[in-house]
């Protein structure tokens, strides 16, 4: 790239507030905040008075908890938690970070060495809360005014899962930080950026298995759980036609077709009675006996041939001649 | 080896440059690869080179490889891609491949299948889809997305997806001036060659074209490393059942399947549960399994059990009778694969003759499809049966079809019988579907490993020695399947009968799959956490399992997160399963719901109106079951809601989990947890409200 974007870029881009950790001179911050601080401009214009705009994020904790944000890794010097300073709103930043999915967003994103407090400063002074002891299992240490990344070189915890894969393992393995020459507008996991390019040699199908992954539940919205199910194309019911009961069948047509089948496997049966030749339990057919096959003389073949009222129906086909012996209605044939 | 032997009468597509599909597909029970085939014959009739496949055969530059692609797949657990797309999701979500458009090249289109009973329809296939988008990715042709509750099921969705995306292909990429489309009536060629082999000699089926067949990473293959295999054939037990008077002479052989990441397990009891007037037989099976030696306690709650039900010899001799294989079915075969063809789950025992694989592989007693009816109709030279068979499958009359098959549930067995002019040569045996698992929640859960005993284990120099092994114990609740239908002969499922007559003793090969649940066991919240579980008839299984894990881990009982019960089934007397151990929970509730125990008392005014409510199709009015129970106490329920609960639904699928859900929405209304019902409506999905696991069958 070239030198000359790199004046422009500084002037350009005060608004990008994901992006470019490009100085490390200046400390970047992350600010997490409670659902209802958003109800309070104010507060959030004064923040900004402290911590500078163009270095400094915004993001609600019950968004970050949803999964509905992707945050950079390994970008933030300070994730501080909007509690206001009194604390009044701790209980309720408190309520949403006990959960794990929020920290396994929060942690990565600090740089190693980063601080991650909350306005009230009381965060990790109890390593009792619910909340704590989230933020020691993510890997963070606790300390007087709050929560510090290690900065030890990052590796790798392996789990022994013995069967147990968890299906939502957001666990992104943070990738160390590149020394990044000042220059390039480094491009840490976030949205927007134009990086990559195709011709140049991106490796498809990577062997490494550490690529970071992103989080498959962040590609589908509340609105794709509301979108409606595909009809097929002549979905209004024909008049005469519908035969067939929907798997949970509310409609009484489950019952009425399992009526007809019975009325028709009773009439069968009582057909059948009638041919009856032996014993009450067992019988015999003698099916060389003229007029015992039926007038179609479609009877000896198997139902996929048989006529709606054939007394033979649900049985096997038979050879002409062949004896039939059913017992006590169950058919050893 | 070499190429497969083709009948002449085969019609083969055309090669042609640059017309070429790869089909992949995300399959958990079979009905996407089922779809996927299908879907691949038909572009093979459109001369497309057609590559089909698991997801997880193929890697990302594959698909830049060809110019069509369509991906098929299932959503399982709770909105999660199948198992056997794993490697290559992964690959899709790296974020190095964020803003690339690394897939630009990539034409696609996608078929989901998905069951809209539960919230995450066809989850898997929108994040595919959405991610393919991301990428570059370009749709050639609208997504179809099938769900199980029309009135056809899937077809209702496919079939018309399936004309009109072969009239898209057709349109768009046409055929060159005298190639016409392979007719439907003209058979393709097999993906795969079989031959008969001289019985002595080594018999590993093999792959042509080298590349072999990269064998699935399974979840279970540490685990299995760690469980002894007992030696096979040796333990082979045959003693036929002979509970409920039935005489069964012919259980099947209990050779075991080389089935990786499976175990080697030993039936230790089988006992029915529902007294024997109760109209449903519902076992309890224990299986044990040995390891030898273990390091801390694990916990299997939430994982299924799979087992792999057998055809019994009778029905094998009659399918052999049927197709005139008597010369050849004690013959060894051995199976030559066109690359990339070979399909999921065929696990052959070495050395296996054609009735092995015909009683241990091939579901001769399933429904048979459509496809498998149109493949017999080539398969016959009596005209008669050639025409009935065009009749039964044409698309235009899914009724025809439906009422000769799945609605008496007519078995391929006795189609076969139907149409005696149909023979099957051998060749073709991988046209039948292939016996999968039957899976089965776990009702035990905690350390399934019982006490350690010294067991004695002869190796194969026969030298004795003495290990101390532990024992793990795996219990099931299996409700067996037995109904009756137009068809005079009893209806049972496959497993449900191998099931029943399944004897003490047996060794029998098992496999183990992980939870689908967002159970997080080493999660400490997860045990003080409240509990709400809604079951239904054998789904009190998982729900035991995961009480049983709770009482375990959690080591000051008194501890435990409360616990709430709701539990349907028909009476108190028959199929209240596990009654008895539930006094002994700690901080558990139970609201029975018992839907035929009602005590009419009502009067005529009561009878009335919930007649006419009934009538309006609210079709639980007046009756017991969960979800009224649930709505009775919607005040303990609300409690509960407020302290981040796991809530946990299973069961029967159908119209149970929805109306559930619509009770608990009800009851976090009543109870004031939310102000209205459309706010009810998503604070279940939300992970900071609660969890919410929903696993019905």
């Amino acid at each position: 790239m070239s030198p000359i974007t790199l004046d422009l870029t500084s002037d350009f881009n005060p608004a990008n507030t994901t992006g470019a950790g490009s100085s490390s001179s200046q400390p970047r911050t992350l600010l997490v905040a409670p659902p209802s601080v958003a109800s309070h401009e104010e507060r959030i214009s004064a923040l900004f008075s402290t911590y500078p705009r163009d270095t400094t994020d915004l993001h609600m904790l019950d968004r970050l908890a949803a999964g509905l944000v992707t945050l950079p890794t390994s970008t933030y010097d300070l994730i501080l938690v909007l509690t206001d300073p009194d604390g009044s709103r701790h209980a309720e930043a408190s309520a949403l970070l006990s959960n794990r999915a929020v920290w396994s967003l929060l942690v990565p994103a600090l740089k190693a060495g980063g601080k991650l407090r909350s306005e009230d400063g009381t965060l990790g002074r109890d390593t009792t809360t619910p909340e704590a002891r989230e933020a020691v299992l993510a890997g963070l240490v606790a300390g007087a005014d709050g929560f510090t990344k290690p900065d030890y070189a990052e590796e790798e915890a392996v789990p022994l899962r013995f069967g147990l894969k968890r299906k939502t393992n957001p666990n992104p393995v943070v990738a160390p930080i590149q020394p990044v020459a000042q220059v390039v507008t480094a491009a840490p996991a976030g949205v927007g950026f134009v990086t990559l390019d195709l011709n140049d040699d991106l490796d498809l199908d990577g062997e490494d298995d550490d690529d970071d992954v992103i989080d498959e539940d962040t590609l589908l919205t509340e609105a794709d759980l509301r979108r409606p199910i595909q009809q097929p194309p002549e979905c209004q019911p024909k008049p005469g036609k519908k035969r067939r009961a929907c798997k949970d069948c509310t409609c009484g047509l489950a019952e009425r077709l399992e009526a007809e089948d019975k009325a028709r496997r009773d009439k069968a049966d009582q057909a059948l009675n009638t041919l009856k030749l032996k014993s009450e339990d067992l019988l015999e057919l003698d099916l060389t006996v003229p007029g015992k096959t039926g007038s179609c003389g479609s009877c000896a073949l198997g139902d996929a041939f048989r006529c709606a009222g054939c007394p033979y129906l649900g049985l096997p086909p038979f050879k002409v001649g062949e004896e039939v012996s059913i017992l006590n209605n169950v058919p050893q044939l | 080896m070499g190429e497969p032997v083709l009948a002449a009468s085969v019609a083969k597509s055309t090669t042609m440059e640059g017309r070429n599909l790869i089909l992949l597909y995300g399959s958990e029970t079979g009905n996407s690869e089922e779809i996927a085939m299908e879907l691949a014959k038909m572009a093979e009739r459109l001369h497309f080179n057609t590559v089909v496949g698991e997801m997880d055969d193929f890697k990302l530059t594959d698909l830049l490889r060809y110019s069509l692609a369509i991906f098929v797949t299932s959503t399982t657990g709770q909105g999660d891609m199948p198992k056997n797309t794993t490697t290559l999701w992964k690959s899709l979500r790296r974020t190095k491949l964020n803003n690339t458009n690394c897939l630009a090249p990539v034409k696609f289109s996608i078929f989901g299948l998905g069951d809209s009973s539960y919230p995450k329809f066809n989850w898997a296939a929108r994040k595919l889809r959405v991610r393919l988008l991301q990428l570059g990715a370009s749709e050639f042709f609208r997504p179809g997305e099938a769900d199980e509750r029309h009135e056809n099921g899937l077809d209702s969705i496919y079939l018309p997806w399936y004309q009109e995306l072969r009239e898209s292909l057709l349109s768009q990429f046409p055929l060159p001036k005298g190639i016409e489309p392979i007719p439907d009536d003209a058979p393709l060629p097999p993906k795969y060659n079989i031959r008969l082999v001289p019985s002595t000699g080594s018999l590993k089926d093999k792959i042509t074209n080298g590349e072999g067949h990269v064998s699935q990473v399974e979840d279970n293959e540490q685990l299995a490393a760690r469980f002894e295999r007992m030696s096979t054939e040796s333990e082979a037990t045959e003693a036929p059942g002979q509970k409920d008077g039935t005489d069964v002479p012919d259980f099947p052989p209990a050779k075991l399947l080389p089935i990786p990441g499976s175990f080697t397990a030993q039936v230790v009891c089988n006992k029915r549960v529902t007294p024997e007037d109760h109209w449903q037989d519902v076992r309890h099976i224990e299986f044990e399994l040995r390891s030898p030696g273990r390091n801390g306690a694990m916990s299997f709650a939430g994982q299924t059990l799979l087992i792999y039900p057998k055809n019994y010899p009778k029905d094998v001799q009659k399918l052999i009778d049927l197709m005139g294989w008597s010369e050849v079915a004690e013959q060894r075969i051995e199976i030559d694969w066109v690359k990339g063809t070979r399909p999921r789950d065929y696990h052959f025992l070495k050395d296996a003759t054609i009735r092995d694989v015909l009683t241990h592989n091939f579901d001769i007693s399933a429904v048979p499809k459509r496809t498998f009816l149109e493949f017999m109709a080539y398969h016959t030279t009596n005209p008669l049966e050639k025409e009935r068979l065009h009749e039964l499958t044409q698309r235009g009359d899914s009724d025809e079809f439906y009422d000769y098959t799945s609605r008496p549930r007519r078995t391929i067995l006795e189609v076969l019988e139907d149409f005696p002019g149909v023979k099957i040569p051998y060749t073709r045996l991988l046209e039948f579907p292939i016996i999968r698992p039957r899976e089965f929640s776990l009702c035990n859960g905690g350390d399934p490993a019982v006490n350690a005993k010294d067991l004695v284990i002869s190796n194969e120099q026969d030298t004795t020695t003495t290990t101390t092994t532990d024992v793990y114990k795996f219990e099931i609740l299996a409700a067996l399947v037995h109904y009756r239908t137009i068809i005079r002969k009893p209806r049972q499922g496959l497993c449900s009968r191998y099931l029943r007559h399944l004897p003490v003793g047996t060794t029998v090969q098992i496999g183990i799959k992980p939870p689908s649940s967002p159970f997080a066991m080493d999660d400490p919240s997860f045990y003080s956490r409240p509990l709400i579980g809604v079951a239904t008839g054998t789904g009190i299984a998982p729900f035991r399992a995961l009480l049983q894990d709770r009482c375990l881990v959690q080591e000051d009982q008194q501890k435990l997160g409360p616990t709430l019960l709701f539990f349907g089934c028909r009476n108190a007397a028959a199929d209240f399963h596990f009654q008895a151990e539930w006094g002994t929970v700690p901080n558990l509730t139970v609201y029975p719901a018992f839907s035929r125990d009602n005590d009419s008392s009502s009067t005529e005014e009561e009878e009335t109106k919930l007649a006419l409510q009934r009538a309006a199709g609210i079709y639980d009015a007046g009756k017991n079951y969960v979800q009224n129970q649930i709505r009775q106490h919607a005040a303990e329920v609300g409690e509960l809601l407020r302290q981040n609960p796991i809530i946990v639904v299973c069961g029967n699928s159908g119209r149970m989990p929805k109306s559930v859900r619509e009770a608990l929405e009800d009851a976090a209304v009543g109870s004031g947890v939310v102000a209205d019902k459309e706010e009810a409506k998503g604070w279940f999905d939300r992970k900071e409200n609660c969890v919410y696991w929903q696993e019905t069958w």
